[in-house]
């Protein structure tokens, strides 16, 4: 005799039920209905009279009551991590002689610019913000786009975006962002330089962010269309 | 059985076993330990899967949804390179060194 399998529409129901208990992204979510499925399917190997909801209710006791926020609160740290992994790639990458000098090249220009004339600081600083916004507006648009296509739901990948936004968050109010603000005076004062190189590396730590995000953004997007047929199965 | 005995060694078994069988799944690694330490040791959901996870991490497992029967599964197996091989050798190792000592400790029981 076939072992008995679940049915669409009771995977259905198992798979709303992760849904409603916040196993907010799909990876994880999929992989537990799989598990919660297969554990069903073993009780019904020992009692095959056993309905679907009395399997399904004695699972999810055997969970316990924070078994499942339990999971679901330890794979957002590896969502985090896989954040900053890709930061650090992404990092290492920019470490490279052709960035590296890049970098330098850029940073004797601005440096040039507001020595000989002060007043473009000034426009620097809202060129800096204007990126920073656009940037962040884009990212967002995307990423509301992406769930959309998702019926709301998420991936790993565009949840780990978040890490991106806490941190770019931080730098671009932090204190240290200060001096990049509207004081095209103190560029000629000696400390100039370093001002100057302090605040274009918080500069660069935002464009690193938004590049990261970028990039996850587009794996992400690359990743849809698979996740959307994985996940079909679960939809009414 | 204690929980910390095993969360201690979770990794060790998960790799273990993992490398054995080739490519598994979530729910056949909790069968297989069941079965084969007879219901002496269970692992539960809320241990396994962030182990797993952050083994895929690591770099140390890659996983890889496949469909079994109309629903998706998520497959994992032991990255290929030599990272991963080492380690796994270097933690048999020390895992046997370790339970070699364990042994020693409580072999004799002699309480006066």
């Amino acid at each position: 005799m076939d072992k008995r399998k679940l049915k669409q529409e009771e995977l259905q129901e198992v798979y709303a039920f992760c849904k409603r208990k916040e196993i907010q992204y799909l990876e994880l979510r999929m992989e537990l209905v799989d598990h919660i499925a297969s554990r069903i399917e073993s009780h019904w190997e020992e009692d095959p009279n056993l309905t679907f909801k009395d399997a399904f209710h004695k699972v999810y006791k055997s969970f316990g009551i924070f078994g499942l926020s339990e999971v679901a609160e330890a794979h957002e740290k590896t969502v985090a991590k896989r954040f900053y992994q890709k930061a650090w790639l992404e990092f290492k990458s920019w470490l490279k002689p052709p960035k590296v000098m890049a970098f330098a090249l850029v940073l004797m220009l601005f440096l040039s610019l507001v020595y000989y004339y002060p007043p473009s600081s000034l426009a620097l600083v809202q060129l800096n913000y204007l990126v920073a916004i656009v940037g962040l507006i884009f990212m967002f648009w995307k990423k509301r786009s992406l769930a959309k296509s998702l019926d709301g739901d998420q991936s790993m990948l565009m949840g780990s975006v978040y890490q991106g936004g806490i941190i770019f968050y931080v730098v671009f109010m932090g204190p240290g962002f200060n001096v990049l603000k509207f004081d095209a005076s103190d560029y000629l004062h000696s400390t100039a330089i370093i001002h100057q190189a302090f605040a274009l590396s918080l500069t660069l730590i935002n464009v690193l962010l938004l590049v990261v995000v970028g990039r996850l953004l587009q794996t992400a997007e690359s990743q849809l269309d698979e996740l959307r047929q994985r996940i079909a199965v679960y939809s009414c | 059985m204690r929980k910390s005995y095993i969360k201690g060694f979770l990794e060790d078994i998960l790799l273990h076993l993992i490398a054995e069988e080739g490519e598994t799944y979530g729910y056949a690694l909790t069968r297989i330990v069941e079965e084969r330490t007879k219901g002496v040791i269970k692992l539960n959901e809320g241990a396994l899967y962030p182990v797993l996870h952050k083994l895929e991490e690591q770099g140390l497992l890659v996983a890889e949804f496949k469909s079994e029967g109309s629903r998706p599964r998520k497959y994992y197996r032991l990255a290929p390179g030599k990272q991963s091989e080492d380690y796994l050798t270097k933690m048999e190792e020390e895992l046997d060194t370790y339970l070699g000592a364990l042994q020693a400790i409580f072999k004799k029981p002699n309480y006066g």
